[in-house]
């Protein structure tokens, strides 16, 4: 009974710290070239359009327009190219803004891509820039407070030619890296496993269900709602947060009921209108929960048991990957880099991550610095728990995390 | 080591894996059928999906009928590509146009939109079939408006003063002709509508010459243009039809009344759940 | 024991996943074969034609039969038209053009409904919404009738026909020579094919004294693509004489 107080308090202190994990200053600019014509679309999330406004609320159509006017601009050589057209709101996501913008450049040749927005708000800003050409060519490119200008010609010419598998690994290594969610999922498998063999299965599992999802939504086969799939991310986070806690249980049935419980009152709220993950995946979600707790809890050696549920986490994972790949509009001809690149760079961030944590908890031991495992199980796994409940329960109900 | 589980821990475990794979199905299928899936592929009743918004078949059919006048076994695969590049065309301004927020600013826009919503609530009334019941009580409460129209035939007379108008009253009843009296020319086409007689006559006038028989004369009634003398050649008062022969125009009554209950309805519905705020003094 | 147990779920997983994806693939095959050809040539083509009216019975049965009768056969009591005469009131009997009706209805609120006119009635102050026609009387319409059923003396046909062809704008619709016309549902009145009544002087005194607008619903959100387009032909076949059966 103890136990249970100081896995609370454990939860609850996760959730405190859930709470200041937030996401990244960023932004996305999408330019298209035709020629003489730049047009470029730009999408700011609402949290950053806020600070645009004095009292942080929601700035009108025309401060936001009048703001990124004149901070987003195309020059051709020295010259400054004009706007074709007034600059223009358009309809956007629930949670974002969007702006068009047209300039006319008086040639089509050595034209420089500027964006100076929010870097004076937020020194650390972002802006996500992909820029597609006439002849189907693509290129991504950052925009940071260092460096506010895009040089075409240089980006076409030798960066990208070849380098596409290299620039897709890379994205692929920042994806793992910069995704808290990923690593803290990482974090819950080397943390089950108690022998190395168990952590190579679990991780196999893994990389095959995240490989075959991700190449399914890639190539478009299928693709499910984006928002869906955060919050399933979230949800296998504390999933494997409870299955660590629940295998030191000497009765694990009741933790296994109390989390398909908390899945299926979700389902209740949905069914009365509150939420906006579909019923029915709930429903099954409450199901299939509570069956694979009880599973883990029976089960003590459950190195293939472990492989068979983390290749389903892995499926979920993987359309998560896909949904932040997928942001850029995908040329078609590089489809088979994109996906070859992309999942190497997954794997290589993932493996990184798993033998630094390893060789962290080696260390300690070594030197004699680590708690006893059972806390260390403790205190993580409820930080999973309560990190994967933040988040989950936050993108259910649209709330903007 | 791999401990094998008891006998009645297998049978509840396998329990479990089933549950689990059930689960997972459940699961599944909320999520790839919920709405902002995308699916490689066209589905069979689509000629094409632009972002995900289908173009029917039946639609390209009939767009293709009804510009070339050919069916689709005998079109050639231009007029067919010419048609499906015009109506991509037309789906992809649409969508631009909800981007753009046209339901905002552009008039036509708005009109169409307001009678495509009230359009839908007339389909949506006219769905279902009114059953006998319901048609026969309307009947019976609305007798009257089916009773068809009678018809009336009469002569119009206008003498300028009362005594001249009184004597020739006289003499009609009396079976000599009336002197000093002239038609006044608004029912001389014979034998007419109610209605008909009602436009012509007004309503004062009108009312007299109903509750007059065939063969019967009026008193003589002041008017601004004289005094009229009405003589009623033949008065057939409206006959309330049976229910068969006015079935279907008491089924077409009663589903007009139903779609405009129901725009009612969903006029105040929408009104209910808006957040309407209306400036101090206009409310 | 417990490996065999695993190879066994995964066998019946996999077997429960193949009879799924095969009954997914007949079904879209099956929609394929009738919705991306030609509606018009479903009667045609013995493999189609067999889908079609298998298909299209049951859908009939639930949504049309219930004012069409449960053979087609229509009322004329009600001015339900009759699926079976080989007469057709708008177009000419195709499939696809009975699809349309199913999916768009007429005067139904469909703004693709096929609604371009309705049977005026004369004996009301204003006989039609859409454009001016005068009001007429009793003798007029009996003139009329006399004209349309060619019986009577030859004056009243006389007076009817000036009424017919000029006065009251019937010729409009129902063309000069009474033949109708299909592409706006005004029917042919030189055939004993009556939509309401019977063809006796009081049933045809009675539509050109109240008009005449029957609904067909719009059955485009209720019925998926392919039910339209199965019942369309099912209705298509019912007609003995129809040319495109």
């Amino acid at each position: 009974m103890s136990r249970l107080w100081v896995w609370l308090a454990l939860v609850l202190v996760g959730f405190c710290s859930a709470a200041s994990a937030h996401t990244r200053s960023e932004s996305h600019t999408n330019w298209t070239i035709l020629d003489r014509i730049v047009r470029v679309d730009v999408t700011v999330p609402d949290a950053e359009a806020a600070r645009l406004s004095p009292d942080g609320r929601r700035p009108a159509d025309g401060m936001m327009l009048a703001y990124l006017a004149s901070h987003v601009g195309v020059r051709s050589g020295a010259d400054a190219c004009p706007q074709a057209a007034p600059g223009r709101t358009v309809q956007a996501a629930t949670g974002y803004r969007r702006a068009e913008f047209v300039y006319d450049c008086p040639r089509a040749d050595d034209l420089r891509l500027r964006f100076d927005g929010f870097f004076d708000r937020v020194p650390s800003h972002v802006d996500l820039a992909q820029i597609q050409f006439a002849d189907g060519t693509f290129v991504e490119e950052l925009f940071t407070a260092d460096s506010r200008e895009v040089d075409l010609t240089a980006s076409r010419g030798g960066r990208l030619a070849g380098a596409g598998l290299l620039r897709f690994i890379g994205m692929g290594i920042m994806h793992i890296f910069t995704g808290v969610d990923h690593m803290s999922f990482l974090l819950g498998l080397v943390l089950i496993s108690r022998r190395l063999r168990d952590l190579i299965f679990v991780v196999t599992g893994f990389t095959i269900g995240h490989s075959l999802t991700l190449a399914l939504a890639v190539t478009g086969l299928i693709r499910p709602h984006a928002e869906y799939i955060d919050a399933l991310v979230a949800l296998t986070i504390a999933l494997i947060g409870v299955e660590n806690i629940l295998v030191t249980l000497r009765r694990p049935n009741g933790l296994a009921l109390a989390a398909g419980a908390f899945l299926l009152g979700m389902w209740g709220l949905r069914v009365l209108g509150d939420g906006t993950l579909p019923p029915l995946l709930l429903a099954g979600a409450a199901l299939f929960t509570t069956c694979y707790l009880m599973m883990s809890g029976q089960i003590h050696d459950t190195g293939r048991l472990r492989m068979v549920v983390t290749t389903v986490f892995g499926l979920i994972h993987g359309f998560g990957f896909a949904a932040d790949l997928l942001e850029s509009r995908l040329p078609k001809e590089k489809l088979a880099e994109i996906l070859v690149g992309f999942n190497l760079g997954v794997e290589m961030g993932q493996l990184t991550v798993v033998l630094a944590i390893t060789g962290v908890v080696m260390l300690a031991r070594r030197l004699h610095l680590a708690t006893p495992r059972a806390i260390t199980v403790d205190l993580l796994a409820a930080w999973l728990v309560a990190v994967g409940m933040y988040w989950f329960i936050s993108r259910s109900f649209a709330v903007a995390a | 080591m791999t401990l094998l589980p008891a006998p009645s821990e297998r049978r509840s475990l396998g329990l479990c894996a089933v549950g689990a794979l059930a689960g997972l199905v459940v699961a599944g299928a909320g999520l790839f059928t919920a709405h902002g899936t995308r699916i490689a592929g066209v589905p069979p009743e689509d000629v094409a999906l632009v972002n995900q918004v289908p173009i029917l078949m039946s639609d390209f059919d009939a767009q293709l009928r009804a510009t070339d006048n050919v069916g689709l076994d005998h079109a050639t695969p231009q007029q067919k590509r010419q048609i499906l590049k015009e109506m991509i065309r037309e789906e992809l301004y649409v969508q631009r146009g909800i981007e753009l927020g046209a339901q905002a600013d552009v008039i036509e826009v708005r009109q169409a939109l307001v009678g495509a919503v009230e359009a839908q609530q007339a389909i949506d009334a006219n769905a279902a079939q009114p059953d006998e019941a319901a048609l026969h009580a309307w009947y019976a409460r609305n007798r009257a408006r089916y009773a068809g129209e009678g018809t009336l035939e009469l002569a119009d007379l206008i003498a300028p003063s009362s005594a001249q108008a009184g004597a020739a009253v006289a003499a009609l009843r009396a079976g000599t002709p009336a002197q000093g009296v002239h038609s006044s020319g608004k029912v001389d086409d014979g034998q007419e509508f109610y209605f008909a007689a009602r436009l012509h006559l007004g309503d004062r006038l009108f009312a007299v010459a109903q509750g007059l028989r065939a063969g019967q004369l009026s008193d003589p009634v002041a008017m601004p243009d004289g005094w009229h003398i009405l003589v009623v050649r033949s008065n057939q008062p409206p006959v309330p039809p049976a229910y068969d022969q006015v079935r279907d125009r008491v089924l077409a009554d009663v589903r007009a009344d139903k779609v405009a209950r129901m725009q009612a309805g969903a006029d105040a519905f929408l009104r209910r759940r808006a957040d309407i705020q209306i400036a101090p003094g206009f409310e | 024991m417990v490996r065999g147990g695993y190879a066994l779920g995964i066998a019946a997983a996999g077997l429960a996943v193949a009879a799924l994806l095969a009954w997914h693939h007949a079904t879209v095959a099956r929609e394929t074969l009738i919705l991306r050809g030609d509606p018009d040539t479903i009667l045609s083509d013995p493999a189609r034609r067999a889908i079609a009216l298998r298909d299209g019975a049951p859908v009939f049965r639930n949504h049309c039969a219930g004012c069409h009768g449960a053979a087609g056969r229509g009322d004329p009591h009600r001015a339900v038209p009759n699926l079976t005469d080989g007469d057709f009131l708008y177009g000419a009997g195709r499939v696809g053009e009975i699809e349309q009706i199913v999916l768009h209805g007429i005067r139904a609120g469909d703004t693709r409904g096929w609604d371009l006119a309705e049977m005026p009635g004369f004996a009301k102050p204003v006989p039609y919404a859409r454009e001016p026609l005068p009001s007429l009387g009793p003798q007029q319409v009996g003139d009329l009738v006399a004209y349309v059923r060619r019986t009577g003396p030859a004056d009243a046909n006389a007076r009817g026909r000036i009424l017919f062809t000029n006065t009251a704008g019937c010729w409009d619709c129902h063309g000069s020579d009474g033949g109708g016309d299909p592409s706006i549902g005004a029917p042919n009145l030189n055939d004993r094919i009556w939509l309401r009544g019977d063809g006796s002087a009081a049933a045809i005194v009675d539509t050109i004294e109240h008009g005449l607008a029957g609904v067909c619903p719009a059955f485009a959100r209720i019925l998926t693509p392919y039910q339209a387009r199965v019942v369309a032909a099912y209705a298509a076949a019912l007609h003995p004489r129809n040319p495109h059966r």
